[in-house]
Formats: structure tokens, C-alpha cells, sequence
């Protein structure tokens, strides 16, 4: 980053080494201190003309006490949000454009290499042996309120992101906000944290928090979570596991009861079954659980890859292909019928947007392994 | 493991690539301290402080060829770009006198500017590190409750709450008194 002028940044610098000394000082128990090793403050104060009204200011009581509360006296998450709908507004437009660039490159849109070889001595075509995504008929972002009156809300796709936010009304009511496959959404809570569910989920989330907890629901699907800080233990139930946390990010996945993994950012986390046995981790590790055997494992990831899907890509960090169609599936509502020949665990490295066309993916996993894609009926393809 | 500045990098990544979540992330973060900047300078004028902020991460967001290294860089150019934007107000205004005193100051008071951000927002962290009950009350004493208030919000006595904010304020007096004594030594000194 190169400063346009760069005697602002000097000055910025000594600033800050002025503010190291100063709080030095402050932090320091013993009441002689020999002044000499502040050389920044000597300077300082002989040469800077205001150095009178910061000392003042830090020694009067009513002056620093009105500092530190015209320090606080703003609204950071308020700004945040204006912020993403400014951004919002602009975003369409960019990706339109950043698209035209990428065509040029067009043979690394999507970059599949495959680690292990697929050996594959004969094709029997056994019909439907698998098959995921769960049937759909909602087809928009659909609000479920807890009357069980259904408002479906403006059709959104993954370029646009609509916001609701909830008002208190009658509080521990419930409502249920369905995302079908293609859509994602942004969901502002009550207290202020924000959610953002992922194609094809599903969560239970009270009007308004009244209680000592924040109790939510992931039904199904993915969710990443930015908790405002609070007293209230923030709780995140799937299945039989509960997630807690008190003001952190996470992303949750739900693949199955056998299967929820939870990513935590920053922060701490804990995850316990049936109530009992939590298990605490921490930034930047993966957190694998099976509800039915209680096993639990902990590995550390880059947590980078889980939130991608945020801002609308796949990211396949040598996952096996299993996982990747499970995406591509819920992204571009299409299912898979897997022959029971094909390797699910090959692994798999990919980046791409999930604006790219569905035959481009299928054509780019096709070179490069020997999985065959064909299409039978409405949104429905055969993998062999 | 990855440790918290690690952490940071990383996201400092993701905003390089224009993510909005990291963008949020820093905006959040650095948000009072830019504030308590952009209010200093924009006082006596019509421009909210906040307006400015928001012009400054547009800006931003939109020169995507601007990336950092760390979040020092970052916030010395989000810094740095305030006084800029100042300056070019002041420069669009008809009043030449301000633009003329805000040059003539400029460094000077731009370093001090800088040295009292940082101390304030350590102090204001040292609130944070109070026992959290204290740190509630006093956080709605500086907001400006009056102690029925509090009281009532907490469902507590009043002289509970007095007594909670007062040891707020012992407490900070005694990490702060030494401030006093040490900093009027040394301007005497000097």
C-alpha cells in the first residue's frame, strides 16, 4: 500500500510510538521512572504545541471521563449494516463485470485436479443407488411464522440478499425461515447478531430474545453465525447436539445426524450431546460430530474455505467429490443419482462461483476424473 | 492453532479481496476510534461523523487495487484518509481561515491527534477488564443514566448501583492516579 503522501504516515507513526510511551508510563507501578527512556514524550512536549491540552485533558477527571464517553457515543453495528446494503447495491453491477474479465481465463474457472486415480474396470449401470437433496416445494425464501401462516418473501437469488428484521412482538414465539436450494439469506435477530443460511435450510429462530439464553433451531442445511456479545449464552440446537457460544463467528453444517460440523472464527464454542459432555474449541478448528455414535472429532482447517459459500462460491479444499455434489446440489437444485461404482471419496480441489453454468462444472469434473454426467429428466442427473 | 493476529491476517486477506464480511469485520473493529477522529475533526460543521466513515470504506471498497499488509497499514491509511477528506472539505468551504489554520496545525496536531485515540481507547479497554458488573453500571453512568435508572433496569437497589459505580470508579482512579502524578511531573519537567 503506497501513501499518497507520505509525511502523514511519519507523523502517524511517531503518533502512535507517543501513545505506546504515554501508556507505559501509565501501565508502570513505580513512581520513578527515568524520563530519558521516553524520548518521544521529551520531544514532545518541548516542540508540539498541543501537547498542554492532551495532558491536560488525560490528568482532568471530568475531561478524560467525557473522552471516554464520546469514544463509545456511536452505533458500529448500525454503520456495519448500512454499509452491506450500500455494498448490496453495487454488487450486482460488479459481478457482472468481474465475470467479463474471468472469460478470458475461462480454463481456470474451475480448477479440478484429482489426487487418486480412479480405477474403474467396468461400467454396470445399476440404477439409483443414492440419492440426495431433500424434495422441495417451497421455491423462495419462505417465513413460517409461528401462527404457521406462510409469507413468502421476494425471490431472491444468491446475488441479492434481502433482510429481516425481526420485532419483537410477543416474545419466545418461534418463527421458521425455510431457504430452498439457489437462494441464500441474510437474517438480522433481534439482539443484533446476524445470521446468513445457505441454499436449502432451515431455522427456527425466536421473535424476540426474552429469556436468560438465545435459543435457536437448524433444522437442516448450513449457517454462519455472527453473535453480538452478550450475557445471554447464545445456543444453536441440531438434532441432539447444542452448540454455545457467547459472542463469536461460527459457521454450522448439518449434513445428517451422523454428520454436523461446526467451524469456529474467533471466540470460544462449545458442543454438547444430549446436554452432556460439552466439548470446547477453538479459532480456526473443524469440529466433527456424530449425534448417533457421540463420537466427536477436532482437527484445525483453513477456516477460509467455510465462507466462501457466504459470498456465493464452492470451495472444494481436497474434499471428496461426494461433498462437492452435495453442494452443487443445493446450490443448483438438481439431484444426483450415483452409481454405486463411482469412488465418492475421490478427492477433490475447486473454486468457482455458483454463477458458472452447470454444464461448464459437470464438464471440467468430467476431464479430469472418469465420472460420467447424464442427465435424465427434470433436474435430475446420472453420475456413473 | 491459529493465533489471533493469524486470525486477523487471514481476514485482512479476505478484505484485500473485497469480502464483505472481512470488510465488516475491520469496520466494526476500527469503527470508535475512527469515529472519535472523524467527530474531533468534523465538530462545528454539518458533516456527520459517521458519513464520513461510510464515504472513506466505500472508497475503499471500490479501489480494489488498494490492499495491506497489516492492520496497522490499514488503519494508518483509514486514518490518514479522514484527515484528507477533512482537509478537502475545509479546502470546498468558503471559510479560507480554517483551511489556512488547518494546514499551518496540521502535523502537530495530527501526531497528538493520533497519541490521544490510542491512549483513550486503552483506558476505554481497561473499563472492559473491570468486574463485569461494575463495568455494566459504569458503562450506563457514562451513557448518561441516572442511578434510579440503572436501578430500575437491573431490578437492584439504588445504593447497591451507587456503591457498584463507585467501586467502578475506585477502581479506575487507582489504575489511573498514577497517570496524574507522573504526567504532570513530567510536563513540569519538560
Amino acid at each position: 500500500m503506497k501513501f499518497e503522501n507520505q509525511e502523514d504516515l511519519i507523523f502517524y507513526d511517531k503518533g502512535m510510538k507517543l501513545a505506546d510511551e504515554i501508556l507505559s508510563i501509565l501501565q508502570s507501578s513505580s513512581e520513578e521512572k527515568d524520563l530519558n527512556d521516553f524520548p518521544q514524550i521529551l520531544d514532545w512536549i518541548r516542540d508540539n504545541q498541543y501537547s498542554g491540552d492532551l495532558i491536560e485533558k488525560l490528568c482532568n477527571e471530568d475531561e478524560l471521563e467525557c473522552a471516554i464517553k464520546n469514544y463509545n457515543n456511536n452505533n458500529a453495528a448500525q454503520q456495519v449494516k448500512r454499509f452491506y446494503n450500500s455494498i448490496e447495491k453495487t454488487r450486482i453491477r460488479k459481478k457482472i463485470l468481474k465475470t467479463a474479465i474471468s472469460i478470458s481465463g475461462i480454463a481456470a474457472i474451475i480448477i479440478l485436479s484429482i489426487f487418486l486415480s480412479i480405477k474403474q474396470d467396468k461400467y454396470t449401470v445399476i440404477p439409483q443407488t443414492t440419492s440426495f437433496a431433500v424434495e422441495q416445494e417451497i421455491t423462495a425464501p419462505t417465513l413460517i411464522l409461528n401462527t404457521g401462516e406462510m409469507v413468502e418473501l421476494e425471490n431472491s437469488t444468491y446475488s441479492k440478499q434481502i433482510e429481516v428484521i425481526s420485532e419483537a412482538i410477543d416474545p419466545v414465539q418461534y418463527n421458521k425461515l425455510v431457504v430452498p436450494p439457489k437462494c441464500k439469506f441474510r437474517l438480522v435477530l433481534e439482539d443484533g447478531s446476524v445470521v446468513f443460511l445457505n441454499a436449502d435450510s432451515e431455522l427456527s429462530y425466536p421473535i424476540s430474545f426474552s429469556g436468560n439464553t438465545r435459543e435457536l433451531i437448524l433444522h437442516r442445511g448450513e449457517a454462519y453465525f455472527e453473535v453480538v456479545k452478550d450475557e445471554r449464552p447464545f445456543h444453536v440446537t441440531i438434532g441432539n447436539a447444542k452448540v454455545s457460544v457467547y459472542g463469536t463467528k461460527f459457521n454450522v453444517s448439518y449434513h445428517g445426524p451422523e454428520k454436523i460440523e461446526t467451524v469456529l472464527f474467533e471466540g470460544s464454542l462449545g458442543v454438547a450431546l444430549n446436554n452432556i459432555n460439552e466439548t470446547r474449541i477453538h479459532p480456526g478448528e473443524l469440529i466433527t460430530l456424530n449425534s448417533i455414535s457421540g463420537d466427536k472429532e477436532i482437527k484445525v482447517v483453513n477456516t477460509r474455505k467455510f465462507l466462501t459459500w457466504v459470498n456465493g462460491f464452492v470451495c472444494c479444499d481436497e474434499d471428496p467429490l461426494r461433498l462437492m455434489l452435495e453442494q452443487v446440489s443445493r446450490w443448483y437444485n438438481v439431484k444426483f443419482l450415483i452409481d454405486e461404482n463411482v469412488d465418492t471419496k475421490i478427492p477433490i480441489n475447486a473454486y468457482f462461483s455458483i454463477e458458472r453454468p452447470l454444464d461448464e462444472i459437470f464438464k471440467s469434473i468430467e476431464d479430469i476424473t472418469h465420472v460420467k454426467f447424464t442427465k435424465i429428466e427434470g433436474g435430475k442427473y446420472m453420475v456413473k | 492453532m491459529s493465533s489471533g493476529i493469524e486470525k486477523e491476517e487471514l481476514l485482512l486477506g479476505y478484505f484485500n479481496d473485497r469480502d464483505s464480511v472481512a470488510f465488516g469485520y475491520f469496520y466494526q473493529k476500527l469503527y470508535k476510534d475512527l469515529y472519535y477522529y472523524a467527530a474531533k475533526l468534523y465538530i462545528d460543521t454539518e458533516v456527520l461523523p459517521e458519513d464520513a466513515i461510510h464515504d472513506i470504506f466505500m472508497t475503499l471498497w471500490n479501489s480494489s487495487n488498494v490492499k495491506f499488509d497489516n492492520l496497522y497499514k490499514l488503519k494508518a491509511y483509514l486514518i490518514i484518509s479522514i484527515k484528507n477528506r477533512y482537509r478537502n472539505y475545509l479546502d470546498h468551504q468558503k471559510s479560507k481561515n480554517r483551511y489556512v489554520k488547518f494546514c499551518k496545525e496540521n502535523q502537530q496536531k495530527f501526531e497528538t491527534d493520533i497519541a490521544e485515540i490510542e491512549v483513550i481507547s486503552s483506558i476505554n479497554n481497561a473499563i472492559g477488564l473491570l468486574p463485569k458488573e461494575c463495568a455494566k453500571i459504569f458503562r450506563l453512568h457514562l451513557d448518561g443514566w441516572e442511578v434510579k435508572d440503572i436501578a430500575n433496569k437491573f431490578g437492584k437497589a439504588q445504593s447497591t448501583v451507587y456503591a457498584q459505580k463507585q467501586k467502578a470508579i475506585n477502581i479506575l482512579k487507582q489504575k489511573l492516579k498514577s497517570i496524574d502524578i507522573k504526567l504532570l511531573m513530567l510536563f513540569f519537567l519538560g
